[in-house]
């Protein structure tokens, strides 16, 4: 998949996503505005309601889209014959899409209702959701090969090196790059400290950046485009800098980040499924 | 759920109302809510309703939706109450829902204590007071529709046991059914008035003298209208008769006939035309003495009565109407003072008569009470005796002018005065003819004259020859007069 494919790729779920969000808000948002007690008199409540053939609906789409994310990223994981077939970067873009969208629209089945056993199931979810973006998070400071396999050291350095020897840089001007680097240390990086360090780190580097382009400005070494190439991969070293310096720490944290998600993940499906057994033994069947 | 179902929470309780396979099932409610299957298996209230018959409870009342959960709400406002099988009609339109869906008008126990629209009665009373405190059975809309309580519309007096007629059409309800308190609120009869007689409305103004049968002199339209055909006033002390009779029973009674008139005397309803004049009389006055109920006139004074006052009447007198004496300046005046002729008749002679000839006997010197014309008049106290043809002749030949008036004081005792001077004033003395000295009273020959006595006496044969002979006709100022006076009586006047 080359990048542009990619770039459609990621575009089509991010759109998928927030015009669901939004048309499904913008559809209901008179309904939902309204207490508990004054839903069922609403016109829109045998649509929207979690029995409602829209909301119904969208419970049943939204539950698939999760197990189907579920399942399809951990079939590639797990099984060995679905390991040659696309990058795992992607088929964890899809997970990741898959359940957004579902849980979104497992939000909207509720009716923002969230009441009884399958409350457990749906704060699960929530759960699930946010470490899944956590864990999104943590997954992007541990620096891997397009494999995901974790690059080790020297690769990013040589990378780095290579590229600064691309760009062929005046000496004096990279002398000055090295030591504004050399300010930043990454020492007794914690589980507990990590993520602060991060975000600390994140300010520092936006901040950092800024000046250099102002610096590459006034001293007109390079042009204006050779200038933004040379910005964006500092702002890579700097940060595969950071994720080498943390890359052990992120290490635990994602080992610890596993044994988070899954449980909740796993909660969630087991009351949902008892949620959609009873409903199909009472007799819930959408449109079928 | 809400607060009703929130014995059903927790989840051996979802097959209570669920059925497998099957959502919730109405049969679950129903089993529940058996008054509602009672009153669909009846086919009565709203749950019977077209409306509701195609639909499953849960249509209408949904759960799960948070304890505060109105699961019993509809448009209170447009609701159509009709498919409840009780149409609201007249006030029961503009009555809010919980003016009859309260408490305290549910009749049956187990609705009781529940927010609920079941349970209310049809009957009136199971809602409003029942004012008439049973007297009145259960039926209100036989009276009362639902428009107004007051007046009862539909309440039709006259298919009632006492017709209203007359005057009881305009009475007010409360004069005959009186308002009252009972059992410490205020009640109005109805049943059970007493109605069979007048008198168990209206006070006997008679005290039961008349009886009990006020009909037969009154009727509704007024109790002033008095039939009085029907009505035996010889009931009363005071039977009527004569002119009585006749009389409206306001013109002694009132118009309201409250009075009840003093009837001792006549003068109690009477006037007393008379003044008391009759108040030295042995009777007082008492006016049947001379009159009776058949009318003031004629009188039963009769003239035989007459005869024993002071005034005797006589001649003329008897025939005459009472009045004729009687009726002065426009008024019966009985008590005569004077028994003067001049107190009741007019001196018609005025001065020609002297006031000497009305002394002591007034008019009857001249006049008697058998009639004017019936004169008794002694002529010679006036001076003039009649004498001769002056006794024969009628009055009116010497007392009556020619204009026809009679004339007493204007006539002297001149013969000229009353008879004409044939003679043209032959015989005038020092302006005065004096016919004695030839005539008398007996006739108009000339008795007493002497032809001697003249300067012509009679002798020869002048004595022997008619008068005529020598005194001869002649014209005088155009009139034939016998010439008697001669101016020369020398011979050859008459003889040639």
């Amino acid at each position: 998949m080359n990048k542009n494919l990619h770039r459609l790729y990621i575009g089509s779920f991010v759109v998928v996503g927030f015009s669901s969000f939004i048309f499904l808000l913008y559809n209901g948002f008179d309904y939902y505005r309204l207490s508990m007690e004054v839903r069922p008199f609403s016109d829109e409540h045998n649509l929207l309601k979690p029995s409602g053939i829209i909301g119904h609906g969208l419970g049943i789409i939204g539950s698939i889209m999760m197990i189907s994310g579920v399942v399809i990223y951990m079939s590639r994981k797990r099984f060995k014959f679905l390991s040659r077939i696309g990058y795992l970067k992607h088929w964890l873009e899809f997970h990741i899409f898959l359940c957004s969208v579902g849980p979104l629209l497992i939000l909207f089945h509720t009716a923002f209702k969230f009441g009884g056993i399958v409350a457990i199931s749906f704060w699960s979810m929530i759960a699930v959701v946010i470490s899944g973006v956590i864990g999104r998070f943590i997954y992007i400071q541990i620096p891997r090969t397009m494999n995901g396999e974790e690059a080790n050291l020297n690769q990013l350095e040589a990378d780095y090196n290579k590229k600064l020897i691309e760009l062929n840089l005046p000496p004096l001007f990279l002398n000055d790059l090295d030591i504004l680097s050399s300010e930043r240390k990454f020492k007794s990086v914690t589980i507990s400290n990590s993520m602060i360090l991060i975000i600390k780190d994140f300010f520092f580097l936006r901040n950092y950046l800024k000046n250099i382009r102002k610096k590459i400005s006034i001293e007109r070494a390079i042009n204006k485009s050779e200038a933004k190439i040379l910005s964006g991969l500092l702002k890579n070293k700097l940060i595969l800098e950071r994720r080498i310096s943390i890359l052990s720490t992120m290490k635990k944290l994602f080992g610890y980040w596993h044994i988070f998600h899954l449980p909740f993940a796993i909660i969630m499906f087991l009351i949902m499924i008892i949620h959609i057994s009873v409903t199909l033994v009472f007799g819930y069947k959408w449109i079928f | 759920m809400s607060r009703v179902h929130s014995n059903l929470e927790g989840m051996s309780n979802c097959t209570k109302c669920h059925e497998l396979g099957q959502k919730v099932d109405s049969k679950k409610c129903l089993n529940c809510h058996s008054e509602i299957k009672e009153l669909i298996n009846q086919k009565r209230g709203y749950h019977s309703s077209d409306e509701v018959t195609k639909k499953e409870c849960w249509d209408c009342h949904s759960e799960h939706h948070g304890r505060n959960f109105e699961i019993i709400r509809f448009d209170t406002k447009n609701f159509d109450h009709a498919k409840t099988g009780y149409p609201l009609i007249g006030k029961h339109k503009s009555a809010s829902c919980n003016d009859c869906h309260q408490e305290k008008n549910i009749l049956n126990k187990k609705f009781k204590s529940k927010k609920t629209y079941l349970g209310l009665d049809r009957k009136c009373q199971s809602c409003h007071y029942d004012y008439h405190q049973t007297t009145l059975g259960n039926d209100c809309l036989q009276c009362h529709n639902y428009n107004t309580f007051r007046p009862a519309e539909k309440f039709n007096h006259q298919k009632s046991k006492f017709n209203l007629t007359g005057k009881h059409l305009e009475v007010k309800c409360e004069k005959c059914h009186k308002i009252e308190v009972r059992n410490d609120k205020e009640f109005q009869k109805f049943k059970g008035l007493k109605f069979s007689n007048c008198n168990d409305c209206h006070v006997d103004v008679h005290n039961t003298r008349f009886g009990s049968d006020c009909q037969k002199c009154h009727n509704t339209n007024s109790f002033l209208n008095v039939n009085q055909s029907k009505f035996n006033h010889d009931i009363t002390k005071f039977p009527l008769t004569g002119k009585h009779t006749s009389l409206n029973c306001s013109q002694c009674h009132g118009v309201k006939l409250s009075s009840k008139p003093k009837h001792e005397k006549c003068s109690d309803c009477h006037t007393e035309y008379h003044n008391s004049e009759f108040i030295t009389r042995e009777s007082k006055g008492e006016c049947s003495e001379c009159h009776s109920t058949s009318g003031f006139s004629p009188s039963k004074f009769t003239v035989e009565l007459h005869q024993l006052t002071k005034f005797k009447l006589t001649g003329k007198h008897l025939a005459i109407p009472c009045y004729k004496c009687h009726f002065v300046d426009k008024k019966y005046a009985f008590k005569i003072n004077s028994e003067k002729c001049s107190d009741c008749h007019n001196n018609i002679h005025l001065k020609e008569l002297n006031e000497k000839y009305l002394v002591e006997k007034d008019c009857l010197n001249c006049h008697q009470v058998e009639g004017w014309e019936k004169i008794n008049f002694e002529h010679s106290i006036t001076g003039f005796n009649l004498v001769g043809k002056h006794s024969t002749i009628n009055c009116n030949s010497c007392h009556r002018n020619n204009q026809g008036e009679i004339v007493f004081n204007s006539v002297q005792k001149n013969c000229s005065d009353c008879h004409l001077d044939i003679h043209l004033g032959q015989f005038n003395q020092n302006g005065v003819t004096d016919c004695s000295r030839c005539h008398t009273f007996y006739n108009w020959k000339p008795d007493s004259f002497n032809h001697n006595s003249t300067r012509f006496p009679l002798t020869g044969a002048h004595s022997k020859i008619d008068c005529n002979k020598c005194h001869k006709t002649t014209l005088k100022d155009d009139k034939k007069i016998t010439l008697y006076k001669f101016d020369d009586i020398k011979c050859a006047v008459c003889h040639t």
